[in-house]
């Protein structure tokens, strides 16, 4: 048995023992750390399903983001409206 | 041709540590293995009985460690640790060169409380996730925590196996062992912030705050809080057990009954998650080292000490603060502080030296020695998983003399360090 072949059983070792609870610590971080945000669940409106392969490019669509976005913005806006109203 | 005693239990104790170097087997099965032979000889050739056999095991020891398992335990799930991580991170931001400090800093004070395993969990997922943030190689962050999760295993007798082990052994009172671990894990620290900013040269870069809420780490604010009380709580007691006549494994073992009361959790998945396989090492290991003890091998080590040392306080300590360092460097650092107690105890008495500092030099050395390569410590180990996990490549050499250079410098500190110790308490 090489040296090589310790670091290997070693690693190989740690590495099962150890990797399945960093993946949870590291979702966990991602969620804290990262800019909090939402995933939406959006079905093709009825009438459309015609349009199928257009409905489904609106997810990577830059214009249809953006409105979208906008329209978060305008919601909060009148909630924060509201609430100091 | 005959064998001595002395030597059959010589090639028992090598054919385990060769097993546990090797991991041929898990240590734990090597141990039992190692405590089933001694146990054999030891009967067969009338070194021991059965009964006395069973006074090997230091069951206060296995009640003091299974006791605070439960209790840091029940303070992870409740996201004690994540929190003060974030915490610290929050109140700080973020720059590059701050990072560099902040980052070891926060895995040593981890360190006190959780075993270093774990701890590389939280600040190795939590170095990556602001590493992605910010855009900052990861590598030189996570050789540096891996480095400072062994360090901060000093700071309280409840640390880390080895802490425990001698504090117990050599019955250091929890105040008692403060008074010497905070000094010494704040002057390791400083060495070791020192040394991994010259090395890796981090630039200041850009200030970046990161604007997190900590308490999203939290699930349950009612544990959160209960949990901190009762931590707070056993503190207390440990530095006044003496005083009420209770020994620390008392302490320890009745706070986490109280904890597992307060806090309501899940008695079958917490206990389902404590280090067993350690306790059982433990078990297998102390028949081993109690049957080398009875063979007279170890008072044999002992006096072959004392020959080459000739005595001399400060090479005695010096010795055993080198020699546990390279050991840890070479097999795992909990046989080999288990083997050098009774090597110790067996030494105090014919030299004139505060038993302190001998303990001290001991703990250093086999706490410091864990990092002399990635593979020598659990953090090494794991750190290089998360590396290969986040598809870093290519660092093995790098991360090997790093830890190399690092672990000598810190040796040659810890050198002047226990020999100003001697000076001032010896």
């Amino acid at each position: 048995m090489t040296l090589k072949d310790i670091i290997e059983r070693l690693r190989r070792r740690s590495m099962s023992e150890s990797m399945s609870k960093y993946e949870e610590e590291r979702k966990r971080m991602d969620d804290i750390l990262s800019k909090p945000h939402i995933t939406l669940h959006i079905e093709i409106p009825e009438g459309f399903e015609d349009m199928r392969g257009e409905f489904m490019e609106l997810e990577d669509d830059k214009e249809f983001l953006s409105a979208v976005e906008n329209l978060v913005k305008k919601t909060l806006l009148a909630r924060r409206r509201k609430a100091t109203d | 041709m005959t064998i001595s005693v002395e030597a059959i239990f010589a090639l028992v104790f090598l054919f385990v540590i060769l097993l546990i170097f090797l991991e041929v087997v898990h240590r734990t099965l090597a141990a039992l293995i190692g405590a089933f032979l001694a146990a054999y000889f030891g009967i067969v050739y009338r070194v021991f009985g059965y009964e006395e056999m069973l006074t090997f095991i230091d069951f206060r020891l296995l009640i003091f460690v299974v006791g605070i398992y439960i209790i840091v335990e029940v303070m992870d799930r409740a996201g004690v640790f994540h929190f003060l991580a974030l915490s610290i991170l929050n109140m700080v931001g973020a720059n590059p060169k701050r990072l560099m400090i902040i980052f070891p800093l926060i895995t040593i004070l981890i360190s006190a409380l959780l075993s270093n395993i774990a701890v590389m969990m939280i600040v190795g997922a939590l170095t990556m996730a602001v590493a992605k943030r910010i855009k900052l190689d990861p590598l030189p962050y996570l050789i540096s925590e891996s480095i400072a999760a062994n360090v901060g295993g000093l700071m309280l007798i409840i640390s880390s196996i080895p802490t425990m082990l001698v504090g117990m052994e050599a019955g250091f009172t929890f105040l008692g062992f403060l008074l010497i671990s905070v000094p010494t894990t704040l002057f390791l620290s400083l060495v070791t912030v020192l040394i991994c900013l010259s090395i890796f040269r981090v630039e200041s870069g850009e200030f970046k705050e990161l604007h997190f809420n900590p308490w999203s780490a939290v699930k349950d604010r009612g544990v959160f809080m209960r949990s901190i009380a009762i931590f707070v709580l056993t503190l207390i007691l440990f530095m006044f057990c003496d005083r009420l006549g209770l020994g620390m494994e008392a302490v320890a073992i009745g706070s986490a009954v109280i904890l597992l009361v307060l806090t309501n959790v899940d008695i079958e998945d917490i206990l389902g998650h404590l280090d067993w396989p350690t306790v059982f090492f433990f078990s297998g290991f102390f028949i081993l080292v109690g049957g080398l003890e009875e063979s007279g091998l170890l008072r044999l080590i002992s006096m072959h000490i004392l020959q080459f040392t000739g005595g001399n306080p400060a090479l005695l300590t010096l010795t055993i603060l080198w020699v546990g360092a390279i050991l840890s460097g070479a097999v795992d650092n909990i046989p080999i502080t288990l083997t050098l107690i009774p090597i110790i105890k067996g030494l105090i008495p014919q030299v004139s030296v505060n038993p302190m500092v001998i303990w001290w030099s001991l703990l250093i050395g086999v706490t410091v020695g864990g990092n002399f390569t990635p593979i020598s410590s659990p953090p090494g180990l794991v750190t290089m998983s998360i590396l290969d996990r986040e598809g870093v490549s290519g660092y093995f050499y790098k991360f090997l003399k790093m830890n190399f250079i690092i672990t000598i410098a810190q040796l040659l500190a810890a050198t002047i360090y226990t020999y100003a110790l001697l000076i001032v308490i010896g």
